[in-house]
């Protein structure tokens, strides 16, 4: 049985709060390791690392708003015992003293520290975080800035037996982050030819995330046009809800029987060299 | 007899319908001498149902049933929303204790670790590592962190390790979301020193949710016959978050 095993539920939180208002998560930690753990919490502010959801901690990051927990017997940072199986339900309490309208990102880590600390002992240690996403703002209601950005279907050459790849990100120009809500629609011939909603990633303020496609499993998967296609041209659009004012990305594509066409040819200058030889050799027996 | 069931009928009818003006409708009430409880309803079943081509989620009995947001407060009424975060967030480590026993020079020892990974729907994972400082008996005894064959390899760095005069301490790691840290089992590089103000460096990660995924953590300790004799140790920190 492993040493360290610990769940943490939920996950992540996203949530808006309104200046000088509260909100209070509760968290399930479960140790299902065979040995009694020594944890604290802690919470740490991290910025987007990239467009896939990684982040960052930098060395420096203080947060305008005050996290607490709201358990009786424990503070943040304090020390508790986790026996074997057993569950705990930590409360975090996030107040917002700021009026500022603007996002705070962090993790409210759980931290293993070492049991034993006597020295001369060696001992890894772990961590586990689940995220918070925070918008602090002075409006009821605020909507998305969501654009696409970096839009590409590949192949270039578009053929009808080739798989059609549609990548690019969505960016958000807001000041808060969102999360995407929208669908592609490709059609040919004014008819609807394929539809497909986009994963509904979150995407932090000033930052994007990969265009991706909801599937059947309910997870994140290329958007892909499956082979075999009919031969002419594609409309596409990416409508993104949410938008202030309605937003669509519009784009076009060609379809054309290239590998059919140069197979047919190939057979054909095949069959035209080997006529063309057997000529050459019947001329030449006469 | 069908006049008999009629009446029977029409009075049970008529009695429930009396019996909700009368007493206050609870979807469910209890009580003691300290407490009452009013639930706002009552729902008779819920759950997950699949067929070859269909997956179904329902709630039955809940009120209001859907998202309402209003204020900055959401609030998700039935039981499909508990599928949101079904799939906590898991990490395991087999064992804490790295012990390469007696250490002969110019002959790397090795150890392994399993770290094991689930991660909710929709969120992929990062896994990231850092020592508190190198291997040490004391800060002017150390063991040197690796800078592996080519005096190239940094914590964010990998490459090969495979000289036996190339002395220190270093590490490699195998799974499906470590290929992109390092290219194969030959490579190794240093754990992000604490001590030396360096932040903890991904050594693995995933874009889509896993399930159980299994990382090996390989480590390598290789020392000189000028290595003072004694116990050397460092706290490893391995630290887990989802995908946002």
């Amino acid at each position: 049985m492993s040493q360290f095993s610990l769940t943490l539920k939920p996950a992540q939180i996203e949530i808006i709060l309104l200046p000088n208002s509260l909100y209070v998560q509760a968290y399930e930690i479960t140790n299902n390791s065979s040995e009694t753990l020594l944890l604290s919490c802690s919470v740490s502010s991290w910025i987007p690392a990239d467009n896939l959801g990684t982040v960052t901690y930098p060395n420096t990051s203080e947060s305008p708003l005050n996290f607490s927990l709201s358990n009786s017997d424990l503070k943040l940072s304090q020390e508790f015992l986790l026996n074997p199986g057993q569950k705990k339900q930590l409360v975090l309490k996030i107040t917002n003293p700021t009026s500022t309208d603007t996002d705070h990102y962090s993790t409210f880590f759980i931290t293993q520290k070492p049991l034993n600390s006597v020295l001369g002992e060696h001992q890894n240690l772990a961590k586990i975080g689940s995220h918070i996403l925070v918008s602090t703002t002075n409006q009821s209601v605020f909507s998305s800035n969501l654009q696409v950005h970096q839009f590409t279907l590949k192949p270039i050459i578009k053929d009808i037996f080739t798989p059609i790849k549609i990548n690019g990100e969505i960016i958000n120009k807001g000041e808060h982050y969102s999360q995407i809500n929208g669908q592609i629609t490709v059609y040919k011939g004014g008819q609807l030819y394929w539809q497909q909603n986009l994963f509904p990633y979150t995407v932090t303020a000033q930052n994007s995330r990969l265009l991706q496609c909801l599937n059947s499993q309910n997870e994140a998967s290329t958007c892909q046009l499956k082979v075999p296609l009919w031969p002419g041209t594609y409309q596409g659009v990416i409508n993104l809800v949410g938008n202030s004012s309605k937003y669509e990305y519009s784009f076009q594509f060609f379809v054309f029987p290239y590998s059919i066409i140069i197979s047919i040819m190939f057979l054909f200058s095949l069959l035209f060299f080997l006529l063309r030889n057997k000529q050459s050799v019947s001329s030449n027996k006469q | 007899m069908k006049l008999k069931h009629f009446l029977i009928f029409l009075v049970s009818g008529f009695s429930f319908l009396v019996s909700g003006f009368i007493f206050p409708v609870n979807a469910q009430h209890f009580s003691s001498s300290s407490y009452i409880i009013d639930w706002g309803n009552f729902n008779i079943t819920s759950g997950r149902k699949s067929s070859t081509n269909y997956q179904l989620t329902d709630t039955v009995g809940q009120n209001a049933p859907g998202i309402s947001e209003k204020n900055g407060i959401k609030i998700k009424s039935g039981f499909q929303y508990i599928y949101d975060t079904f799939t906590e967030l898991s990490f395991t480590i087999d064992k804490l204790n790295i012990d390469f026993g007696s250490l002969t020079p110019g002959l790397g020892s090795t150890d392994t670790n399993l770290l094991t990974v689930t991660t909710p729907s929709g969120h992929g994972y990062q896994i990231m590592a850092s020592e508190n400082h190198p291997l040490w008996i004391n800060p002017n005894l150390t063991i040197p962190n690796t800078s592996c064959d080519s005096d190239d390899c940094t914590p964010t760095y990998s490459s090969p390790w495979t000289s036996a005069d190339k002395y220190g301490f270093g590490f490699n790691v195998t799974g499906v979301g470590a290929s992109s840290y390092f290219l194969d089992s030959t490579h190794f590089r240093p754990f992000a020193d604490l001590s030396d103000n360096q932040l903890p460096v991904i050594v693995a990660s995933e874009n889509v949710p896993v399930k159980e995924r299994l990382t090996t953590i390989n480590y390598r300790v290789l020392i000189s016959s000028l290595q003072a004799a004694g116990d050397y140790q460092n706290y490893i920190t391995y630290t887990l978050v989802p995908k946002y």
